[in-house]
């Protein structure tokens, strides 16, 4: 379909200058950073996003099945981004504190995390054992 | 101590972690009731924050090293920003009123600096660091009431 669009023709859907720099949010509330860009593929099918944080941290580039839904005001994901759990406590089932998340590995799903702590050696922790909450990781029984 | 109880120094002292991971300060007193059964702890929470008496059904278990909640409290939730369903910034959480126990009744929102307005607990969503509506922020005049603490 081929139409002359003029000022005050309103389209559906939404424009990317729209979605430019608004709030990106977990179902939960917590604000991950503001849309910087989205990515396109091939089949002409939105790949991503990408995130811009505070000044100085790094942007996030996140796949779009991670994305909840879409409106004019806010991108709302399904689940925190595997990034974000860098510098999370993490305690075993006891509660012992075994240190903070130092580097995550992921493809679709997570993978292993690394843990350390302050003056200690780096562990690795696989997935399959991990209870991943809001602010800290606990491991399972 | 004999294996089926816990004393007093297992709970004195020991941090608090609530359903969401976060850790909440520290037990410094342990309640009981007039018959001597077990009420609850409350929970120094530093110098800046109020304490907090934890009930012990919110108890789900004590370890060696820390004591576990199975819920987080709703308190938490004072001052943190409140969506609307589209995601829309609709303001910050003022109030919390709270029917038994730790369940939201209704949330008092500050919309601007004039206006706060009562949403009761059948249009929230979600909540966690934010809290998160199941109306669009038009639809909030017709729901609310008038903040309560300002009809009181």
């Amino acid at each position: 379909m081929e139409t002359l669009v003029d000022r005050k023709t309103t389209l559906k859907g939404l424009g990317c200058k729209q979605i430019m720099g608004k709030k990106v949010l977990t179902t939960t509330g917590f604000l991950v950073g503001r849309v910087f860009d989205l990515r396109l593929d091939e089949d002409k099918t939105v790949m991503g996003i990408l995130i811009r944080r505070n000044p100085g941290q790094k942007k996030i580039y996140l796949d779009s099945t991670t994305i909840s839904s879409i409106s004019a005001h806010a991108i709302i994901l399904e689940r925190l981004p595997f990034n974000l759990l860098i510098g999370n406590k993490v305690f075993t089932h006891e509660g012992k504190y075994l240190g903070k998340v130092s580097e995550v590995s992921y493809k679709e799903e997570l993978q292993s995390i690394k843990v350390r702590k302050f003056f200690g050696k780096t562990k690795s922790l696989p997935a399959e054992k991990l209870e991943i909450r809001e602010k800290s990781i606990l491991l399972r029984e | 101590m004999k294996p089926d109880f816990i004393s007093s120094d297992d709970l004195l002292g020991k941090e608090v972690l609530d359903k969401n991971g976060a850790l909440l300060g520290v037990i410094d007193q342990l309640y009981f009731k007039k018959d001597f059964s077990f009420a609850g702890i409350s929970i120094d929470r530093g110098m800046l924050k109020d304490g907090l008496f934890v009930s012990k059904q919110y108890l789900e278990r004590v370890t060696s090293h820390l004591v576990f909640l199975n819920t987080k409290p709703v308190f938490e939730l004072k001052g943190v920003p409140v969506y609307d369903k589209t995601g829309l910034t609709v303001g910050i959480v003022q109030k919390i009123h709270v029917r038994k126990g730790n369940e939201i009744d209704s949330i008092d929102v500050k919309l601007n600096m004039f206006k706060t307005v009562n949403i009761s607990h059948e249009f929230v969503a979600k909540t966690g660091q934010g809290v998160f509506l199941n109306i669009v922020k038009e639809e909030i005049k017709e729901v609310s009431t008038q903040s309560r603490s300002k009809m009181n």
